[in-house]
This record gives C-alpha cells, structure tokens and sequence, in this order.
C-alpha cells in the first residue's frame, strides 16, 4: 500500500524541516553574540538537505529528505566600533556574528510553511486510508 | 475455435494443455478464454470446477478491474508526490510524476510498454511504476536546480486524493450493488 508510505516520506521531511528550525534559532539566538576576533565570532549555521530513496515494502518510489549536515556562512563577521567594550581588540572593534537576521526570518517562514503542507499530507493520506478501511459498508 | 491447430497432434488433455503453455496464461485463465471462446473443451476432460472457479475469478476482477487499477495507481502517485513536497528545498532535486491516463491505459490492456510476451522464453518486462516515472518539466528555475513547484506540487496531491476518493466510492458502490445482486432482496 503506497499511501503508507506518505507518511514514511512527510516524516523524513517533518524531521528535516524541524531540524532546519533548530539552526535558525541558534543563529538567531547567537546573532548579536560580540567576540574580539572575527575568527571567533559566531558563524551562521545552514542545513543540507539531501533527498533518500525510502526502502520501503514493495516497490517504493518515495522519496525522503534526509538533513545531511550544516555550512557555516563563509561571510565576514560584522564589525562595531567600540573603544569601551572590554572584548574590543587593539584598534577598538568588537565582531558580531555574520546572521542576517531578516534572513533567518524568511528562512524561518519557509521551513514552517514546509513543514505545515507535509503535515497537511499526512493529514490527508489518513484520510485516504481511513476511506480505504470502510471500503464496501 | 479449434483447439487441434494450437496443439499439433496431441489430443484431448494433452492438447489443452498444450494450448495453454503456448497462451502463455495461467491455468484457470485459460480454461476460461477456453469457456469463452465458445469451446466445451474444459469441460469434456472433467475439469468443469477449474473452468467455473477460473470464470468467478475473472468476473470479479472484471467487474473491479478498472477502480481496483485506478486506486493502486493513485496511492502509488500520492507517494511520488508527497517525495516531491519533502524535497521542495533540497537542492538538485528534479520532480517527478507519471503520466496517468498513458499509464492507466497501459495497464488496462495488459500490455508492458507495447513489447508482449509472445513466447514462454520471453523475459517479463517491469511493469511496476518505477519504470514509468517520468520528470516534471518547470514553469521557472531555481538557482540551486530544484524543479519542485510546491502550490503545483500540493494542488496535484489534492487532486488526486480527490481522485482516489473518488474510485474508492465508485468501488464501495460496486461492492454494494455485488452485495445486493447476491442476496437477492
């Protein structure tokens, strides 16, 4: 029965997508995180996705999502000039982590959204199947 | 039908199941093509129950046929399609789908990809839908090579559940139908 299978693949993507929200909000969390060295700073975490044949019973064509790792964000670390702060290097700066926030937002949208329609999948494979189960009354 | 030209010589028992092997069918199938064709061959060599359970089978499947198809088909493409949804953000992911109404029609007549088997030596193709998927051509390109379209994506699931539903309460209503035939009141 491949409709079982939908919920086998929106799985894969309800686990994918959450763990995508995880990152966002580390970096969101870490993203006004000061350092006195850019190396040091926070670095912008990004998933990658990366999809899986399920093996399933018979001959499953669905195809899973799978979070197979993080990027780090290859941009530089935000700079503030700040005499003041005690992290501050020799010339005065302090280094802010290289998250856009806005970014994270939009990103943040758009793995809700995601994982929404695969929860509304599986909503209606059930439904399906619990259509199938009354077959014939 | 004449059933000596089929079998060459052999007679009575031997020649139908001659003429079955080269049908290339299953036993009861053949009696029944046999029944059906207007021959009393079946029947002659005290094989009347083989031939009667061959022809229930078939009427059932006859009468189910189309919908039972329709609804594997359509649970197997709700599986692609919830695939296609799962990988709307992974990059490189090309979506896939197949082509119904060739696919449905492929499969009514019996036929594997218009190569039949012929000969008992003949290799049976793939019939499953593996072999079918076909990729979906998009209305734009994303940068990172992903062709799925998540609102096509969703409103083609939706649509075949529709569909799906809609076989199954086709099915429930021949099952039904079967149901009262059979009790007669």
């Amino acid at each position: 029965m491949s409709l079982m299978n939908v919920f086998g693949v929106s799985h894969s993507a309800l686990t994918a997508q959450s763990g995508r929200l995880n990152l966002i909000a580390e970096n969101l969390a870490n993203a006004e995180v000061q350092s006195g060295d850019p190396e040091t700073a926070y670095k912008g975490q990004y998933p990658l996705f990366r999809s899986v044949l399920q093996a399933q019973q018979g001959d499953g064509t669905g195809m899973g999502v799978k979070l197979e790792g993080t990027v780090e964000d290859t941009r530089p670390a935000r700079s503030s000039y700040e005499p003041g702060n005690p992290l501050a290097d020799d010339e005065g700066f302090v280094y802010l982590s290289n998250v856009n926030s806005v970014q994270e937002m939009a990103n943040m949208m758009q793995a809700t959204r995601s994982y929404q329609t695969n929860v509304e999948m599986m909503n209606t494979a059930k439904q399906l199947l619990m259509r199938t189960l009354t077959l014939g009354q | 039908m004449t059933v000596t030209g089929k079998c060459a010589g052999k007679t009575g028992k031997n020649c139908l199941k001659a003429y079955c092997r080269s049908a290339v069918m299953s036993l009861s199938d053949c009696f029944y093509a046999i029944k059906n064709s207007g021959t009393v061959v079946a029947l002659e060599i005290g094989n009347e129950d083989k031939a009667r359970e061959g022809f229930t089978v078939n009427w059932i499947d006859n009468v189910l046929n189309g919908h039972t198809t329709a609804l594997k088909m359509q649970s197997g493409r709700a599986e692609l399609l919830a695939g296609n949804v799962a990988n709307s953000d992974t990059p490189g992911f090309k979506a896939r789908d197949i082509d119904f109404k060739t696919e449905f029609e492929r499969r009514l007549s019996g036929s594997t990809s218009g190569l039949n088997i012929t000969n008992s030596k003949h290799l049976g193709m793939d019939t499953s839908m593996n072999s079918q998927i076909l990729y979906r051509v998009p209305q734009s390109f994303k940068e990172n090579g992903n062709t799925v379209e998540g609102e096509a994506e969703q409103a083609a699931f939706t649509k075949n559940a529709i569909q799906y539903q809609a076989s199954i309460q086709f099915l429930s209503s021949k099952i039904r139908g079967m149901k009262l035939a059979l009790k007669g009141e």
